[in-house]
């Protein structure tokens, strides 16, 4: 799965391609629904890739991180403390999401150290044809199921677009998780779940069984 | 009516993604679990941005970014 460093341009582009189509059609998206902030996220995003695949940010060489697990809980507990007690919407809240996001960034462009690539390729190596089925099939289905959501919430939106009656009847998955989020509990439990879900998801591709 | 047939296809898909991962974990032969399909893509950079650049946004839609103003 990961670039080696002499991949011909043509095969990283195939390969990455989807990636940036997804993130460019979702910037595109976020300037149309008036979010120029969001859509410039996704956008910045989609040039990064698209630098990485032309080679011209093959400068940046980045070591994997390894933080220390007291460090990730200790930072994990006062982020959660912090996003569920400051106001929210506010300037305070906007600096600490964009401090995460930069922070994560060497931990998501850094490629996993070369013994786990290795341990990686041999793993793959040695899948079965059964194992590399099933894979596909559960990257299909997710996939499926994520279009599926995309998909409702864009005909919500649209729907909602004429009038707040309208938004009523077709109500944005946002409208819905808001009145949690507005209740200190709820706030608590969502920002613990979202911080929860990022540290899991750095992990995967890295730490092999 | 309508607004419960909305919130019904978000729950919809929530059930979906709980039924494909218990699925996955009651034969893996069949579906590989979520977390074997992640072990997999996530060692591309450009899955790993893709996927890191989404979980972001999503703190920052439903805790910065506060929402427009509804349309009159």
């Amino acid at each position: 799965m990961s670039e080696k460093v002499g991949t011909p341009v043509g095969a990283r582009l195939r390969t990455n391609a989807a990636w940036i189509g997804i993130l460019a059609l979702t910037s595109g998206f976020q300037f149309f629904r008036g979010a120029p902030m969001d859509g410039m996220v996704f956008g910045v995003a989609a040039a990064l890739l698209i630098g990485d695949v032309f080679g011209l940010l093959s400068f940046v060489r980045i070591p994997s991180p390894r933080p220390r697990r007291w460090v990730s809980i200790a930072a994990g507990v006062v982020l959660t403390l912090l996003l569920t007690f400051l106001p929210r919407y506010s300037i305070a809240d906007g600096i600490i999401l964009v401090a995460i996001g930069l922070t994560l960034m060497p931990f998501v462009w850094a490629d996993p150290p070369a013994r786990m690539q290795e341990e990686s390729t041999e793993q793959q190596d040695a899948t079965t044809d059964a194992t590399r089925v099933a894979i596909r099939r559960a990257a299909l289905l997710w996939s499926a199921v994520g279009v599926l959501l995309c998909l409702w919430e864009l005909g919500s939106f649209f729907l909602a677009m004429p009038s707040p009656a309208a938004e009523f009847r077709h109500p944005p998955l946002s409208d819905l998780i808001d009145p949690i989020m507005n209740n200190p509990f709820g706030r608590l439990a969502c920002v613990a779940l979202w911080l929860l879900a990022g540290v899991g998801l750095l992990r995967r591709g890295r730490e092999q069984k | 009516m309508i607004r419960l047939i909305t919130i019904a296809g978000f729950v919809l898909c929530g059930v979906l993604a709980l039924a494909l991962e218990l699925m996955a974990r009651r034969d893996t032969d069949r579906i590989a679990p979520l977390s074997e399909l992640l072990d997999q893509v996530m060692v591309s950079r450009a899955v790993r941005l893709t996927i890191m650049v989404f979980w972001w946004w999503l703190g920052w839609h439903f805790i910065v970014a506060a929402p427009a103003p509804a349309a009159s």
